[in-house]
This record gives C-alpha cells, structure tokens and sequence, in this order.
C-alpha cells in the first residue's frame, strides 16, 4: 500500500517543480503604437504584441511617466487586457517603454524584458481662438472678425455709452487680449514678445505672428475700421444731439428739438460724416440739404464704409421732438 | 415484497421525471407575463411607464447626477476630494476610463431608455376596449411622457460622453452590439422626442397627477438641449429657435403643432403621425371631437408658470419654499424626481425616498468659496448658503463641519424630516422656470436683441430682489457685457442644481472656470482638467472592450 503511495506522489512532486520553471520564464517584450508621429491630445493605441507576460507596465515618455526618472517618483500604466490608450498633452519625442513581467506566486522571485520606440509628439496650430479689445474699451468686448485666412478686422466705435455718457475710445492705446488655439504657441506682435498688459497702436500696422511648439508661424495683419458717424447733423438750423446706444456698437440716435408749430411731414436735414461712402434711408441715397425726409415717425439712416471687400455699416436713429 | 414496492416507485418517479424534462422547458409560462405579452392594455402601459420614472428615484441615477453635474464644478467643494477614492479621481480629472462611476453613469441611463423603449414599442399593441377619445389621449399622455424620459436619458448620455449608440426601440439578442452614433444624430433624435411629446402631452400635469412630465417640461427641456448644441458668440438657427419657443412660453405668442415639430421636415404623412402618436383616427371622431391639424396651436405654458410661485391652493410662496415641500409643483417648479417617504424604505429600487439630499448637505459637498465670492451681494445670499452654526428659517442650528457653508438647497426642515434618515420625501427639482426665462434672455442676446434680453434677466432678479427689499437690477449693456450678467444670475439662480459642471461646459470655458477655480484649494482641483479632451468623459472601459471596439473611445482618453 505505501509503494502504491509512493507511486502516486512521484508525479504531483514533478508537477510542481515543473511550475516553478515554468513560471520564471522569460517573457517576450514586445508592442505595437497606432502612430509613430502623432499630436497633442489625440488618442494614442498601444497593443503588447509579445508573449508569456504576468503583468505589462508602459511608461509612455512625459510628464510624469519617464522610465529613465523612474527613480524620482514616474511610474509607468497598466495595460488592460494588453491594451492601453493615451493622449500627450504637450509636444516633444518621447522614449516608449513597455516592460513585461513575469514573477512566481510568492513574488520571490521576478524576471523581466524591455522594449522600447520613440514617438513624435506634434503641436503645429498656429490659429487663433480669438483677438478681441476689452480692458480699454470699458470692459465691453470688442472682438476681431477674421477676414480670409490671415486678416483680421477691428471694426471699432468713435465712442461708447458708460454710464449715461460717450466716451471715446482711442485706438492707439489698446491693451489687446490675444487667445491662440494651441495654448504651447508663442504669440509676438510686430516683432516684439506680446503682453496683454502692454499698450498697442492699433492705428498703425499691427502683426501678429504664431509660433507653434513644433516651429511653423503665421502672421496676421489688422486692419481698423471706425462705424461711420454723423460729425454734425442738423435741420433748420437745430444742432441734434446724439447719444451711443448702450446695447450696441454700430447704433447711434440723434434727436433734434425743433420749435413748436414747425411741419415735420418734410424736412431737409444737414449733416455730414467723413466716413460714410453711402447714406440711406430704406435703401434710398440721402443727399445732405436736398432730399426731404419725413419725420413723423423716427427715421433710420443707414451708413456705411469701405470697399467691396471689407466694409461696416452703422444705423442712426433720428427723431424729432416739438418744443 | 415491500422492498419491491419501493424500488418500483422510485423508479417509476425517475423514469416520469425524466421523460417530463423535454416538455418542460417548451412549456408555456402561465400567469406570468414576458415581453411578447404585456403591454395588452393602457394600465399595463402604465406599469410600463412607472419603472421609467423609477429610474430617476433610484440612488444610482441620483449619484452620478450629483457626482458629474455639481462635484465636477466650481460651486462647491468635496470634503474628501483631496483625498484617493473613484469620486476624488473622477472630479479631479485623474480618473481612468475603467473608473466605476463612469461606467454606472452609462449604464443606469441606457437601463431608462431600455424601459421607455419597451413602452414606446409596446404602445402599438395596445388593444383599447371602447372607443371613446379620452382612451386615447391616456396612451398617447403615457406614450409621450416616455419619449420625455428618453430624451432626458439621451440627453444625459450625449452631454456626458458626446455621441452614443441609439438603441433599436425592440432590442434583438442577435444584435446587441450597436456603434456609437454622432453627437449630432443623438441631439436630433431627442429633439425629435421631445416635440412630438410636447403635442402629445397635457400642459401641466396637477393635483394627484402632478409630477408626471407636461408638454411644459418638453419645452424647457426642449430649449435647453437646443442651447446645448448652439454656441455663445455664434449665429445658430438653434438661438433662434429658443427665442420662438421662449416667445411662446413665457409670453404666451401663438405656435403651432407644425412649428413645434418642424413638419415640413417629416416624411410621413400627417395621419401616419397621428396613428403613431395615438391621435384618434380621423374616421373615427365623433361629431364633437377635435381633429388636429398642423395648425393647431399648442397649449397655453404662460399662465401656468411664474417666477413668483403660488402654490396648487394659490397661496404666495416664499423665495426659499421652491426647494422645500410646500414648494413641490409650485408654479415655479417644472419638472421633479418626485420622491416620498414611504414605508418600507428600503434602497434602490423599490424606495421611494432618498438619503441622498440629508448625505450631501451634511457630509459631502459644501459652497466653495467662488461661489460665495459671486452670491456676496445678492438678496438670495442667506437663502441659498449658511454657514455652520448659524440657525436656519426653521429655528434649527444648521450642524455641518465647522468653516463649511451649507449649501440650504439640499436642506430637509425639521417639519420635514422623515421617521427614517434615509427615506427623505424631498423632491429634487430638474427643471425650474427661471432657467426658461434665462435662457430665453440668453437667447435673445445672441439673436442681437438685447433690450428684451435685459428685460428678462431683470424680470427673475426683480423676484429675487423681493426677499431683502432691494432694488439692485442687472444693466444695459453690449452682447458681453449682457452675457455676463445672464451667465452670473445663472450660476447664484440656478446653483446646487446639479448642473454647474454642465452649463461651464456649454459655455465653452470649462477650462478657464476651473483653472481659476483651482487656487481655491491646497490640492488644486481643476487644474488638471485639459481643454478639448475633458469636456466629455470617456466611454467606459468595459463597453469598449466587449464589443471589441465597435463602441468607439474618445479623442484623448
């Protein structure tokens, strides 16, 4: 009976020591990343293509999960399933490296193998989120409206409404809010490293180049364009007295006080503006001291500037009160 | 001989057992009901319908709200977000995609619209057993309010993980595994819900059926999912058509069932719509009975919502009393997860009450101090935020964490307070009627109307104003200047609503908000939060990895 046992015990004690080899053998390293060349925070795959591995651990290359820092605190991720997905966040080239481990159930003892690749990280946006005029404008935002790929249009009221009253706004002493797309691009204007506090003359050529971590530029030109006004408007001899709106830029009124008994169904107003090209009521060219208008009800001159390819359009709101 | 007798029977049970075996499992099911069978009648509908709604009262649902739509932001603090936990993780923007609540936030949304599917596909059998037209209308108020469940869901999914797969209203095992659909396609269908809902539905559900979801949830729920897809500073169709609906909803301008739909976009005919909606059959109509055309004007919402509530009784209710028990189903309140102290207060599913409210006001979250900043000088500054130790309207010393503000919104008044802590009957509001009238004035600013825009912002601060006596009103100004303002009344009007994180979002300067946010606290939370990757959360791990990537992960994650 006990040879019988001895018999039987022969090959679970085999079975066992074949374990333990088993077990430390050496895993194959080895992956496979979705792109070798790749942007900021676009989705990355890396698949572990080798073979035998208890645990894989990847250190991806940035911030945080460098394998040659491994000693300052970076750690590597976990693949899943043998999978593991990852964005970078800033630019640069970046050593990927994958280990693959295998270790025995009391974790004495540990074997490892190691394989690596470099992955180009790019950030080559040079657009713009946004250019916009608000500190010197009394924190009302004034944003430029891009025009074709590279041109970028203020068009900018002779004055605004705070506080019940006009105030001008002054173009050659601007503090401009700069917003590129990529938040790595290094923004200067006219040659000159850009500061939102500094103080720029719009009224003058005004450049804006983008410099993308990954080293293309593009420059941006301005151009300024005021909404027309009325320098003077005036009937019968009777100065109007304007006002800007408070909700809006390009809108003006004017009243104009007039005596008692005057016939306000036709009236011949006088005015000028050195900007408008075109002034019109209801689509009609008004012609300063000739063309009658009615103003038994407001009247809304439209004005409006510029060439084909860029121009700006005011309205004025003109009413007229008896005395 | 008596031995034989026995082996004979045991045998004989074996031999009867197993021949019976086959038969079995080809048996039909007897008083039981499966999914080929229910849905018969118009209270099976019902019952239908009631485990939609259910959905909303469970503790999952209301977890992942409050996680994602208020921890995420920047009006309160965690008190344990420094801290290693899958919350903390999660509002600290370090998570990873196999994090559980993520996951739970995907699938208790897909397990509504599961429910709502199964009703909405399950209408057509329903077989009526007179013909009379109220018959009618219960199916079609059941039908309709499903599909405004849906749309909620829906629109959870989407404002979360951008586009997701829309499920097949009948579910086929062959087929389970669905690709994510575009965000476009997952914002369109909701709307599609949601206006076929608001002509199907009721104005305002009252009384005894108050709570149920009216044609005037649609339409808020409506105008916030277009606001979602426009963006501020653009020129959209969307802003556009939030000033029609605010039109008619706040000041009562006439629109009809064709403008609500957009039918000229349909391709079925007006009488396939209405048999699929259970709209009576035209032939069938009695003599006295409407037909409804396109033309038909949709019901009066103005007079059945103000910003100053009354109750059901038509009593004047206090600022604060919206967010308390006297204030459920004011007409201030549009749309509620309607919970009640019930007996068994059991968890989950079968509670009716929930624990959540009395757990975060006095252990989780507490009113950051942004958010204080910006109430400072507001009359609902002592309304909305205590402090710790201070005595609250109904006498009771408010006993959060010393130096935390409690966030009153999720207050349960000691009138209130149930026999058991955790089966709380506090209401939580979804919809309120000032986000209408916020986004309607938000609506106007962009469409270049910002004389009406001021007036509606300053039509819900007028209210406000009413609690300490002050005159203080919003002001003229330009589209950012009037933006700002709108966007500043949203965050104090709208606070602790679950819904921050969201609307940040939406604005598109999630980013900015939290970055400055982040010097709030010693563990900088929000700092991490990436522009352009973080707005959404990733699809959950585990969905990705068993349809073997059919189910797309998103950009960065």
């Amino acid at each position: 009976m006990k040879k019988y046992l001895y018999i039987l015990m022969l090959p679970i004690a085999l079975l066992w020591t074949a374990c333990d080899k088993e077990g430390l053998s050496v895993p194959v390293a080895s992956f496979t990343m979705s792109a070798t060349e790749t942007s900021i925070n676009e989705t990355v795959t890396f698949t572990y293509t080798g073979t035998g591995a208890e645990q894989v651990v990847l250190f991806t290359g940035d911030e945080g999960h460098n394998y040659d820092l491994i000693h300052q605190g970076n750690s590597g991720l976990v693949l899943n399933k043998g999978l593991l997905t990852y964005s970078y966040k800033t630019a640069g080239v970046y050593k990927v490296v994958l280990i693959a481990t295998n270790y025995n159930d009391r974790a004495e003892d540990m074997v490892y193998s190691v394989d690596s690749a470099w992955i180009t990280v790019n950030d080559d946006n040079v657009e713009l989120r946004s250019v916009s005029l608000r500190k010197d404008m009394y924190l009302k935002e004034l944003q430029a409206q891009k025009i074709g790929d590279n041109t970028l249009l203020f068009a900018v009221p002779y004055k605004v409404r705070v506080s019940n009253r006009d105030i001008a706004v002054s173009m050659n002493k601007q503090r401009v809010s700069i917003e590129p797309m990529s938040n790595s691009a290094v923004v200067t204007v006219n040659g000159a490293a850009y500061n939102e506090n500094t103080s720029y003359d719009l009224t003058q050529p005004f450049e804006i180049e983008v410099c993308s971590p990954s080293g293309n530029s593009k420059t941006y030109h301005s151009v300024v364009m005021h909404y027309p006004v009325f320098e003077s408007f005036s009937i019968e001899g009777v100065d109007g007295v304007s006002a800007c709106s408070e909700y809006y830029f390009d809108k003006v009124s004017i009243t104009v006080e007039l005596p008692a008994g005057t016939d306000v169904s036709a009236l011949k107003p006088v005015f000028a503006s050195a900007d408008a090209q075109q002034i019109t009521v209801n689509g009609e060219q008004q012609i300063s001291g000739e063309t009658v208008v009615d103003f038994t009800e407001p009247v809304v001159y439209t004005l409006t500037t510029g060439d084909g390819d860029v121009s700006v359009e005011s309205t004025v709101e003109v009413s007229v009160s008896l005395l | 001989m008596k031995y034989d007798i026995k082996y004979f029977l045991i045998s004989l049970f074996a031999a009867l057992s197993l021949s019976s075996c086959n038969d079995f499992f080809d048996m039909e099911l007897q008083g039981e009901y499966d999914g080929n069978n229910f849905y018969n009648t118009t209270y099976q509908l019902q019952v239908g319908l009631d485990a939609v709604y259910d959905i909303l009262q469970t503790n999952n649902y209301n977890n992942c709200e409050w996680i994602f739509g208020e921890a995420c932001g920047d009006d309160v603090v965690g008190n344990d977000e420094s801290t290693t936990n899958l919350i903390s993780e999660l509002v600290n923007f370090q998570f990873n995609t196999s994090n559980t609540w993520i996951r739970d936030r995907y699938t208790i949304n897909y397990k509504g619209i599961n429910r709502a599917n199964q009703v909405i596909s399950g209408a057509r059998r329903v077989q009526l057993a007179t013909q009379e037209i109220e018959q009618y209308t219960k199916v079609r108020e059941i039908l309709g309010q499903a599909k405004f469940l849906r749309a909620l869901f829906y629109f959870n999914l989407v404002k979360t993980f951008g586009g997701v797969p829309i499920r097949p209203e009948q579910e086929d095992v062959d087929a389970l595994t669905i690709p994510r659909s575009t965000k476009e396609e997952v914002y369109a269908y909701i709307e599609k819900d949601l206006r076929e809902a608001a002509i199907m539905l009721r104005s305002k559900f009252v009384s005894k059926e108050a709570g149920k979801a009216g044609c005037g949830a649609c339409v808020a729920l409506l105008m916030k999912v277009l606001a979602y897809q426009a963006t501020p500073g653009m020129e959209s169709e969307k802003w556009n058509e939030i000033t029609k609906l605010g039109a008619y909803f706040i000041e009562g301008a006439t629109l009809t069932y064709g403008d609500m739909l957009h039918f000229e976009n349909y391709e079925e005919s007006w009488d396939e719509l209405r048999a699929r909606l259970w709209f009576k059959d035209k032939a069938l109509l009695a003599s006295n009975e409407p037909y409804e055309t396109p033309e038909t004007t949709m019901p009066s919402l103005a007079n059945e919502y103000s910003l100053e509530a009354t109750d059901s009784y038509g009593n004047t209710l206090g600022y604060a009393d919206l967010y308390y028990e006297k204030g459920e189903f004011c007409t201030r309140s549009i749309f509620e997860v309607v919970f009640k102290e019930s007996a068994n207060g059991l968890k989950d599913d079968q509670n009716e009450g929930t624990e959540i409210f009395n757990d975060i006001f006095f252990n989780r979250m507490f009113a950051s101090k942004s958010f204080k900043d910006e109430i400072a000088g507001d009359p609902r500054k002592g309304v909305f935020i205590q402090e710790h130790g201070e005595v609250a309207f109904d006498g009771v010393r408010i006993e959060v964490p010393p130096g935390k503000t409690a966030c009153m919104k999720w207050y349960t008044p000691s009138a209130e307070t149930p026999s058991d802590v955790n089966d709380s009957g506090k209401n939580r509001r979804v919809l309120i009627y000032s986000e209408v009238v916020l986004f309607y004035a938000e609506a106007l600013n962009e469409m270049g109307q910002r004389e009406k825009s001021l007036e509606q912002l300053n039509s819900v601060k007028r209210v406000a104003n009413k609690i300490t006596n002050v005159s203080t009103l919003y002001k003229a100004g330009t589209y950012i200047e009037l933006r700002d303002q709108i966007w500043k009344e949203r965050r104090i009007e709208l606070c602790h609503l679950w819904d921050r994180f969201f609307d940040i979002v939406r604005q598109g300067r999630a980013a900015q908000v939290l970055h400055d946010f982040a010097t709030e606290t010693t563990h900088n939370r929000g700092k991490n939060f990436i522009e352009g990757v973080n707005e959404i959360f990733p699809i959950p791990q585990n969905e990705v990895d068993i349809t073997n990537g059919v189910v797309t992960q998103n950009p960065g994650y």
